[in-house]
């Protein structure tokens, strides 16, 4: 018997019901309107895989489970978990509270007494995680988190909760002294303190009715304050995590520029300026970030004392589409208007903040509710770049570069086929399995050109079928997407299609990391699709069909340097690492952050080749990391890495003789192959490089 | 009325190519294009288009008019001065216009009388591909208005423009009355980048197209048949100069060696 | 009927400018080339003492317009009195330095006279009786060579590309004075303000040793070894733009065809490839000694020493070397 069952604790429960149900649903009408009216997103396609991911990242709390923060891997699961258990009984608090004979306990069979020790040991457990978040919350303080009166609001609801729970449970146990009682065991135990105190039945109905009202008060109250709170993720989370994008997290996904232009005259937006032209899973995630600053503290930006935080991004953007969220008490009058001004985007969210990105992805990573911070700071850059032609000076000047020739290496002294000189590298007719994509950077910039010819020489003694494009390769178009001028990387992505396409390209293998994520995941988007393969990933193969066989030893300590565009974007860890492995005496150390955790070199997202003026340099932070495994070569598998570890380098150690030296895998394997004929040492680049044009 | 500016522009090699892809016929006196180098706006004359634009934005109203001489290629130019923020374009092509610097600022200047009603015209202080520096000043003479040139700023103040211009130590700032000339130098800053709506836009826009005929001039008299200044020779230069490399076994040996060179050759 | 070759002579501080001087050389060779006279005309107010300073470096004839209205240059009082003077002279050629004032003059008063002009020549010579000028283009990369279909032939003259001939007090000219009547009122270009950059140290274009540096520095600190030098020698440092543009050397500091044009006895190129717009800057260097990594660079090709390493290494030991020499 619910206490509710009878005048007049029934008009109690139905005030308390009524009331607090309408003030959360006229929150949430509020909430939704924004989206309502926002952008659609792609929410349903992988239904299967959907499912699957749901149950491991948001009911099995898969992403918590990370050494680097065990103890959180450790509360927010009990807590978690508590809270899916317990949700039972307080539906069957309501239940009952309407009518006895809709309560669980008259299930057949007593099945819902099988399951009250798991809530009675849940009871515990949540009291265990509300403890330990406490302790650190008090006592820890990691900076990370933003440590406000919020969250405390929140654990010691979800403690009284518990409390309350704990103690209705026993005072209704005395009261109807029920057989069973011994399944409910935490109750049982507290109640037996009741018993020993030998008191009334009339006060005993009076306690469990007390205590009755104040969990079912406590659980409205806090439903209610959820969205009020920064841990609305209870209520949006599991959203969240189903209806995350499917794609790889290098992914950006297109605008259809024709139709805004056909559609939209004057006044068309490109990107997002405005909180609300955001697609509505973008607002999701801003509702549903709790601040526990993960991205924040793998972020390198953030790292290296540069504006951009992933949390600040998320938190502004909440607080810019509260500011356009109409208030309740708007709603009730029939015209929804929001409490004051619109926040502007841009400014809250912050230009520099905006342009520090790197987009290394390292953000989304370690987020355990799977919010989706990269593409939402592109489409920002995008607004700025497409609407308001607003960016840092040097991203500009990349963009103009990238417009009128076509590559963004300003000033490079070489052409396109330059690097072919004395190597027997045929054109790509159609007939030859594979198409070599050297890339910009592989063609035009001095320190890659040796790595495409040592790949090229790979290829060749392994006698693969490939061939090049020589003068008619494009730029992929990827420093152009991320830097904000999606409709400049449209051209590009289509010309480049469109000439592989007309030359019957099914195949393709590049050295370049973003060239790689651009072709294979960004160009079906244009109806490009390819079989993509990174080199590291043809030279493992090469290697394991015995094509390849390194025999020159090389008798010195090797770290790996993973890139993110490789390793967390598209999850190539191994087959670099294969390749180093089989280098005759060499030893392999590795960084900390390594593979999917692994810390951008800086050049990430268009950053090659825009100035760094905030904070320390990334690839400062970077080199040392690689230098204090003591290695003498750290080795990598991408056009931009190397370059950013040879400037790093000298500049972090004075003593040449000491220095560490930056090789690409390419380089190392063909050295080993011995086939490298006596090149010349790679000079950094001294060119003048932008010759002026006056 | 709102002010009326006239921008001049010039699509050039792009002399940012390679220098190993720049190449001179010197029997034909020409420079070959190199293939795959695309032709640009020369970088003066873009930031002319921004000088405009500036005084543009400043006076909250403005019309700026673009024209560029040359091939039909050069539409590009004009579209992308467009796609800056200018709103009309003239491009003045004809095999007639095949001169020299007289013929250019004949043919331009000509052209700005037939559009009229101008206040300001504004060009780049020099082309990048033949670096003259000319072409302005005949534009204002023939015009016969003031000129102003290598400016670093550019202002209108009620019917003066204001112009700082440029020396080898520090600026001049010099004020002349409307309609008159300016040239602008690189110190000016940087063009703008356009908007992707703009560039729509302009993309859209039609360019007029006006040869010697529209211009009333008798192409008999112009271009190949009134060359001033004749181009005798056209080449690459080489360097004479021998480079002795200063080789040793350590950096003080170099040093030294490069030091004792120095002073045989009575250089230091 | 033309007779001679005319210099429009600059007046800077007070004395003739140096670049008027290396013109005046141009011209004397010129006019002997041709037989001709050379001419100068002398424009500005105060200025008529200034004359034998013109004929002691080679001017037979020197045409004076000396009225308050030209105290300051201006479009329109410079060359209407050149206007004037041309008039009166009749000159095969008029020439005059690629300054703040040659630039500005030439190309108007060539329209002006119904003429052409050539600017920025390198050289100037009277083939058969035919004036020739050599000029870059193409940001340097290529070279032309000019005639001249109409007269005179308005042709201005890179800083530090012709020698002066060497002073001679006692040589001989005609002084006239041509009234042009310039009317300050009838100046439509009016200078309003003037800001000059202090700049420390000696001037780059009278340095006689500089030592430039390019991207290949990699820092604004990285200049620091290279100011060493110059204060080692007495000369001063100088930038290629793409230093410039990085923020690690003043604007005043660039050298190019768009910066300063310098012509030192020394120039030490560091760390720069030896892109054309920059050379063009220093083609005037009597000796450049390139110092760079890459033995590639094509700044090697220009110069008369070369040394393959790192700056960084090389320079230090560079100024001790050269300091013991100066001791």
């Amino acid at each position: 018997m619910a206490p509710s069952n009878e005048l007049p604790g029934n008009i109690f429960f139905y005030l308390i019901i009524v009331g607090f149900s309408a003030f959360f649903l006229l929150t949430i009408a509020a909430r939704l309107l924004p989206f309502l009216k926002a952008k659609g997103a792609p929410c349903l396609d992988q239904l299967p895989q959907r499912v699957g991911d749901f149950m491991l990242v948001m009911i099995g709390q898969s992403k918590f489970f990370r050494r680097k923060y065990w103890y959180s891997g450790i509360l927010h699961p009990l807590i978690f978990w508590g809270f899916l258990v317990l949700l039972i009984r307080s539906l069957n608090m309501l239940f009952s509270g309407v009518a006895d004979p809709l309560s669980l306990e008259h299930l057949p069979g007593g099945i819902f007494d099988f399951y009250k020790p798991v809530m009675d040991l849940f009871n515990v457990l949540v009291m265990v995680g509300i403890a330990m978040g406490a302790y650190e919350r008090f006592f820890v303080k990691p900076p990370r988190m933003t440590l406000n009166l919020d969250a405390w609001r929140i654990l010691g609801l979800i403690f009284f909760l518990m409390v309350t729970d704990i103690l209705a449970n026993s005072f209704e146990l005395n009261l109807e002294g029920e057989s069973k009682e011994a399944f409910s065991f935490v109750a049982y135990g507290v109640s037996n303190i009741w018993s020993g105190m030998n008191l009334s039945h009339d006060a005993t109905g009076m306690l469990h009715a007390t205590f009755w009202y104040a969990h079912l008060i406590i659980l409205f109250g806090f439903l209610c304050y959820l969205p009020y709170s920064k841990h609305s993720h209870v209520l949006t989370v599991a959203f969240n995590v189903f209806f995350r994008n499917r794609e790889r997290s290098g992914v950006l996904r297109p605008i259809n520029i024709e139709a805004m232009m056909e559609n939209a005259e004057e006044g068309a937006t490109f990107g997002v300026g405005k909180v609300t032209d955001f697609n509505w899973k973008a607002l999701l995630d801003f509702m549903t970030c709790t601040e526990c600053g993960r991205c924040q503290s793998n972020c390198p930006a953030y790292l290296t004392d540069k504006e951009l935080s992933p949390k600040e991004i998320e938190h502004h953007g909440r607080m810019t589409l509260l500011s356009t969220t109409p208030t309740i008490a708007s709603l009730m009058k029939g015209k929804p208007s929001p409490n004051g001004d619109h926040l502007n985007l841009v400014e809250t969210m912050g230009f520099e903040s905006i342009w520090d990105c790197v987009t290394c992805g390292s953000c989304m990573y370690w987020c355990p509710v799977c919010i989706e911070h990269v593409p939402e700071i592109i489409d920002v850059r995008r607004y700025l770049v497409m609407d308001e032609a607003r960016m840092p000076e040097t991203a500009q000047a990349t963009l103009m570069q990238i417009e009128q020739r076509g590559h963004p290496w300003r000033g490079t002294q070489f052409g396109r086929s330059d690097w072919m000189q004395g190597l027997d590298v045929p054109l790509f007719d159609g007939s030859q399995e594979y198409l070599l994509w050297v890339g910009c950077s592989g063609s035009l910039s001095e320190r890659n050109v040796p790595i495409t010819q040592a790949l090229a020489r790979l290829l060749l003694q392994a006698g693969v079928s490939f061939g090049v494009l020589g003068e008619e390769e494009p730029c992929c178009g990827d420093p152009a997407r991320r830097l904000g001028n999606e409709y400049l990387f449209q051209m590009q992505a289509q010309q480049a299609i469109e000439i592989m396409k007309s030359k019957g390209v099914k195949k393709i293998v590049t050295a370049c990391p973003h060239g790689y994520n651009t072709m294979r995941n960004e160009y079906p988007q244009f109806d490009g699709k390819f079989e993509v393969m990174h080199h590291t990933e043809l030279l493992d193969q090469l290697l394991r069909e015995g094509k390849l066989q390194p025999k020159v030893g090389l008798a010195e300590t090797i770290v790996y340097h993973d890139s993110c565009y490789l390793a967390r974007h598209n999850e190539i860890e191994s087959a670099p690492r294969r390749i180093l492995e089989s280098l005759p005496q060499a030893k392999i150390a590795e960084m900390e952050r390594s593979r999917k955790t692994t810390f951008c070199c800086g050049a990430g997202g268009g950053h090659m080749w825009v100035e760094e003026s905030r904070g320390r340099h990334i690839n400062h932070a970077r080199t040392e990391e690689a230098m204090a495994t003591g290695a003498q070569i750290v080795a990598t598998a991408c056009p931009f890495c190397i370059q950013m570890f040879e400037d790093g380098i000298p500049a972090l150690e004075p003593d040449e003789e000491k220095r560490m030296r930056a090789m690409d895998v390419a380089e190392l394997l063909d050295a080993a192959i011995g086939t490298a004929p006596t090149v010349k040492p790679a000079t950094a680049g001294e060119g003048e490089g932008v010759p002026a044009s006056t | 009325m709102p002010l009326h500016i006239i921008a001049c522009v010039k699509q050039v090699p792009d002399p940012e190519a390679p220098a190993s892809a720049f190449r001179v016929d010197e029997a034909a006196k020409k420079v070959v294009a190199a293939a795959g180098v695309t032709p640009v706006i020369s970088q003066f004359d873009a930031l002319a288009v921004e000088a405009a634009l500036r005084i543009k934005d400043a006076a909250g109203d403005a019309k700026i008019t673009v024209i560029s001489l040359g091939p039909e290629t050069a539409r590009d130019v004009v579209k992308h001065s467009l796609a800056m923020g200018a709103d009309e374009g003239v491009l003045l092509t004809d095999s007639a216009f095949d001169g020299d610097s007289y013929t250019t600022a004949l043919a331009l200047s000509k052209a700005i009388e037939k559009i009229g009603d101008y206040n300001l015209v504004l060009c780049g202080r020099q082309a990048t591909d033949w670096d003259a520096g000319v072409v302005g000043y005949g534009i204002a003479e023939m015009l016969g208005i003031p000129s102003v040139s290598l400016a670093k700023s550019v202002t209108v103040q009620g019917d003066k423009v204001v112009v700082e211009r440029v020396l080898m130590e520090g600026y001049d700032t010099i004020e002349a009355p409307l309609p008159a000339l300016v040239t602008v130098s690189n110190e000016l800053g940087e063009p703008r980048y356009p908007k992707l709506q703009q560039i729509m836009m302009a993309a859209r826009k039609q360019v007029t197209i006006w040869g010697a005929g529209d211009l009333g001039l008798d192409a008999s008299k112009v271009g190949a048949g009134a060359v001033r200044l004749n181009l005798e020779r056209l080449f690459q230069p080489v360097s004479e100069v021998e480079c002795e490399i200063v080789e040793g076994e350590t950096p003080d040996e170099i040093a030294t060696k490069l030091a004792q060179r120095l002073r045989e050759q009575k250089i230091i | 009927m033309a007779n001679g070759i005319l210099v429009a002579a600059e007046v800077s501080g007070g004395a003739v400018a140096s670049i008027t001087l290396e013109v005046l050389g141009a011209a004397r060779r010129l006019a002997d080339q041709m037989g001709k006279p050379a001419q100068a005309a002398l424009v500005g107010s105060g200025v008529e003492g200034l004359a034998k300073e013109l004929i002691a470096h080679g001017a037979d004839q020197v045409f004076v317009v000396d009225e308050p209205a030209l105290a300051k240059y201006s479009c329109d009082g410079f060359v209407a009195a050149m206007e004037k003077v041309n008039a009166a002279a009749s000159p095969d050629a008029i020439l005059m330095g690629q300054s703040d004032m040659g630039r500005d003059l030439g190309p108007r008063l060539a329209f002006r006279l119904g003429s052409v002009s050539a600017m920025d020549c390198l050289n100037v010579t009277g083939e058969g009786g035919k004036v020739i000028a050599e000029r870059p283009c193409y940001g340097g990369n290529a070279r032309a060579t000019y005639s001249f279909n109409t007269s005179p032939a308005v042709i201005s003259i890179r800083s530090k590309a012709q020698e002066p001939v060497a002073r001679d007090d006692s040589r001989q000219g005609q002084v006239t004075k041509v009234d042009a009547g310039i009317d300050a009122s009838a100046i439509r270009d009016k200078l309003v303000g003037h800001q000059e950059v202090a700049e420390e140290g000696i001037r780059l274009e009278d340095a006689d040793v500089i030592v430039a540096g390019g991207r290949g520095i990699g820092s604004a600190e990285g200049f620091s070894v290279l100011e060493e030098l110059a204060r080692a020698l007495g000369g001063a440092v100088g930038a290629t733009r793409a230093a410039c543009d990085n923020g690690w050397r003043p604007v005043s500091e660039q050298i190019g065809l768009t910066g300063k044009i310098v012509g030192p006895t020394l120039y030490f190129a560091v760390g720069i490839s030896g892109a054309s717009q920059h050379m063009a800057g220093c083609t005037g260097a009597k000796n450049i000694v390139a110092i760079n990594k890459d033995p590639e660079a094509i700044v090697f090709k220009s110069s008369r020493f070369g040394i393959v390493d790192d700056y960084k290494k090389v320079l230090p030991a560079l100024v001790e070397a050269c300091r013991k020499l100066k001791a």
